[in-house]
């Protein structure tokens, strides 16, 4: 253990099982600081075979939703079932004792031998006693290997951490949406590029050798950390996993556990990311180490992993990442940074329940530090409140010391005219990711000089955001409980209006499936929703950043205290329609002109409307 | 909305990718039809072909391209109206985006091989030390009445 590290459990399950015996013993061996705690279980065929149905169908419902049924009583069920399999007796006792000796975190490093049960998903232990999967509580499970290297680990880390970001995928891809995934990371390390404290290098590889080349030409310089995001899958009938490297026909290549591994080994690597299905996911007939993806990098000497155990929603992926980099960002150790990342998939549009057991971390060492911080930084600690704290928003509006990664990091977008805009314009990026946004917004200022409009995101997955309820399934954000807090935002943003905009649905109170919301004390704040918008700006052949600026014009001309505006009933594809039917909206993108008469003719600024005309003209 | 009427309404790869979820669930419970699926698709489609089918459609469905968007919806509303995957469907219908593989490129062969394992017995048999497709026919005419219902929306 390294001077000063924390404690840690270590649990290893012995033995192999054989097909067809009745009875069969594994050994479970606990360690914990100078304790050890040695248990023989035998385990019934019945038992077994139980446990293997009951893991079928965990995977049948995250893969194609059947059992209909399923539900959070059979994971915790499942998890139970596996708790009371590896954690009986005295090494329950040991497990109790090390949990009561330990302020905070305890990582829990599990080994096993036999190759069927190493494959179970062991992040989905359940503690009935404490009512609480262990995982999301203060045990974060980290899974190891059996492994001959005795390697050192790498010295400390000193200069930059270098990150190569491989996008394995098409942006065409109707699944995957690997634009967002480089935003929403650039997004959070934002701070950290421009301090020079990280380097990203982002590359879509097609070849396995491109890839090889790479890493080559920096061999000089070495990346510290492999973030993969793309299609991966698991060969049945190879027993082994894959990541799939995609060009923009429909052709692949399968580059299998085994290959990679032997491309990526002493490279010099801290983690791999990969952030794609079935990457943690073990053989039957074959160890971890040479099945699965995860764990075959591990046995290459790579110190620490991140694997998905089953098919990964490509909206939480993207959540989980930003998540996980925010955390390490603030020198948090990898365990921890996952378990903000598991948090953090439960905000997801459209997350399930099992959401959070996806991500899986093979290390040698859990408590890997990528970014070192000296503890005096007020703002780690002021940003992990944050996080942690129920009240995010309110942390959100602070802005934090110089050069740090502040909790609300603000993108200025150029204001290429002499002399002062008529109306400063915030645009607050809360989490509808609107990548191409910024761009536009350039061109916005270009096009006119009435507006300036800048753009600020909040580098946090909006989830945490504990003001939002969820109906039916969805986010919904309630308005009343966020406006206090928003309703600052005009002046620590120092703007005379702003749109945040949210992927979340909007309730105001009154009605709960809004476009847009307006609040704040002078009437300066909307809140803006992106749900369903990309849909409705397909259908209308108009980008959706494009779509996200129509409504938010909207917003602005509602605002303006100087006219009588405001949504109309009469869908008139008007900036102004109310659109009771959220898909009237399309009209009005199509449309994208403001000349329904009865609005525009209360609007006795020609400069204003001419800048208007201006936005909605940007191609 | 019903499933046909959702089935209806998938964009080509909307179905394509449903199927691909609908064969990666079969697969992953029947662990021996997983090879069929890899590698041997098409021959045991044609198997059963050769013993059902006469030769004017046995070319016909040969000559189905491999994620023929018309072919991959029908053999999908076989499955919505058959009992033994209709609520499987269902889930597979309501999945959400994911970063998964195919299971395979040659999906019409693969969908057919799962429509017809329900009424043909596809399994490998040893011979020589060689694996060898076995096909058991034992009621040609339900995987002939597939085959026409697919053959019947070309």
């Amino acid at each position: 253990m390294k001077n000063g590290a924390r404690s840690r459990f270590h649990l290893y399950v012995l033995g192999r099982l054989q097909d067809g015996e009745l009875k069969q013993d594994l050994t479970t061996l606990a360690e914990f600081e100078n304790g050890r705690a040695l248990q023989r279980i035998t385990v019934r065929k019945k038992e077994l075979d139980d446990l293997t149905n009951t893991m079928l169908d965990l995977r049948s419902y995250v893969e194609a939703g059947y059992p209909r049924d399923y539900s959070v009583k059979n994971l915790k069920q499942l998890g139970e079932k596996l708790f009371d399999t590896i954690l009986r007796d005295d090494v329950r006792t040991l497990f109790i004792s090390a949990a009561g000796k330990t302020n905070g975190f305890l990582p829990l490093e599990l080994y096993v031998e036999d190759y069927r049960i190493a494959g179970w998903p062991w992040e989905y232990l359940f503690d009935h006693s404490k009512s609480e999967f262990v995982c999301q509580s203060f045990y974060p499970i980290c899974r190891g290997i059996f492994t001959l290297d005795t390697r050192t680990p790498f010295q400390e880390k000193i200069g930059p951490v270098r990150i190569l970001l491989i996008l394995g995928v098409d942006p065409s891809d109707p699944e995957a949406t690997p634009e967002e995934q480089e935003k929403w990371i650039e997004d959070v390390l934002k701070t950290a590029l421009a301090e020079r404290e990280a380097e990203l290098e982002v590359v879509r590889i097609k070849q396995p050798q491109e890839l090889a080349k790479i890493l080559s030409s920096a061999r000089s310089k070495p990346f510290d950390i492999l973030h993969f995001f793309g299609h991966a899958g698991f060969d049945i009938t190879r027993d082994e996993g894959y990541i799939s490297l995609h060009d923009s026909g429909k052709s692949s290549f399968r580059f299998y556990a085994n290959d990679l591994g032997n491309l990526l080994a002493q490279r010099g690597l801290r983690l791999v990311f990969l952030n794609a299905c079935e990457t943690a996911r073990a053989g039957k007939t074959e160890q971890p180490a040479r099945s699965s993806v995860a764990a075959t990098l591990l046995s290459k000497g790579i110190p620490a992993v991140i694997g998905a155990q089953f098919t990964m929603p490509d909206v939480s992926a993207h959540y989980l990442a930003s998540m996980i980099y925010n955390a390490l960002l603030t020198g948090a150790p990898l365990i921890e940074a996952l378990r903000d990342g598991r948090q953090a998939m439960g905000y997801a549009q459209d997350n399930r329940f099992f959401d959070w057991g996806i991500p899986v971390l093979y290390a040698f060492d859990p408590d890997l530090v990528l970014f070192k911080r000296a503890t005096s930084n007020n703002w780690a600690k002021e940003f992990h409140g944050a996080l942690r704290s129920k009240d995010v928003i309110q942390a959100l509006a602070k802005e934090g010391p110089a050069g740090s990664p502040s909790v609300f990091a603000s993108k200025t977008t150029a204001y290429p005219h002499s002399g002062r805009p008529k109306a400063r314009v915030a645009l607050v990026d809360i989490d509808a990711k609107v990548s191409a946004l910024p761009e536009l917004i350039a061109r916005g200022n270009e096009v006119q000089n009435y507006y300036q409009l800048r753009i600020a995101y909040p580098p946090i997955p909006s989830g945490t955001f504990q003001a939002a309820k969820k109906e039916h399934g969805k986010l919904v954000m309630y308005v009343p409980l966020v406006e206090k807090y928003i309703g600052d935002f005009p002046v620590s943003l120092k703007s005379d209006y702003v749109c945040c905009l949210t992927a979340c649905q909007i309730d105001d109170g009154e009605y709960s499936d809004l476009l847009l919301a307006t609040t704040g004390k002078n009437y300066d704040v909307s809140v803006v929703s992106t749900f369903g918008l990309r849909g409705y700006a397909k259908q209308a052949n108009v980008p959706f950043e494009k779509a996200v600026l129509y409504l938010c014009l909207g917003g602005l001309l509602a605002m303006d205290g100087r006219w009588d505006l405001d949504y109309h009933e009469e869908t008139a594809d008007c900036l102004l329609d109310f659109c009771n039917n959220l898909a009237d909206l399309v009209g009005g993108l199509k449309h994208m002109r403001f000349d329904h008469a009865a609005c525009r003719d209360q609007i006795e600024d020609n400069k204003q409307l001419r800048a208007i005309d201006a936005l909605l003209a940007l191609g | 909305m019903d499933r046909t009427e959702t089935i209806a309404n998938l964009t080509d790869d909307q179905a394509a990718k449903c199927l691909q979820c609908m064969l990666k669930d079969y697969v992953e419970r029947e662990g021996d039809i997983a090879q069929v699926i890899a590698s041997d698709a098409s021959t045991a489609v044609a198997t059963i072909a050769t013993k059902t089918l006469d030769e004017i459609d046995r070319k016909r469905l040969e000559s189905i391209s491999a994620d023929n968007p018309i072919v991959l919806k029908q053999i999908l509303r076989l499955m919505a109206g058959d009992p033994r995957f209709a609520e499987r469907l269902d889930g597979c219908l309501a999945r959400r985006n994911t970063l998964i593989e195919p299971v395979t490129t040659a999906l019409v062969m693969a969908g057919l091989v799962i429509l017809l394992s329900t009424h043909v017995r596809i399994s490998y048999e040893n011979k020589q030390g060689k694996k060898h497709l076995k096909i058991l026919l034992e009621k040609p005419s339900a995987p002939k009445e597939i085959l026409k219902k697919i053959l019947g929306v070309l």
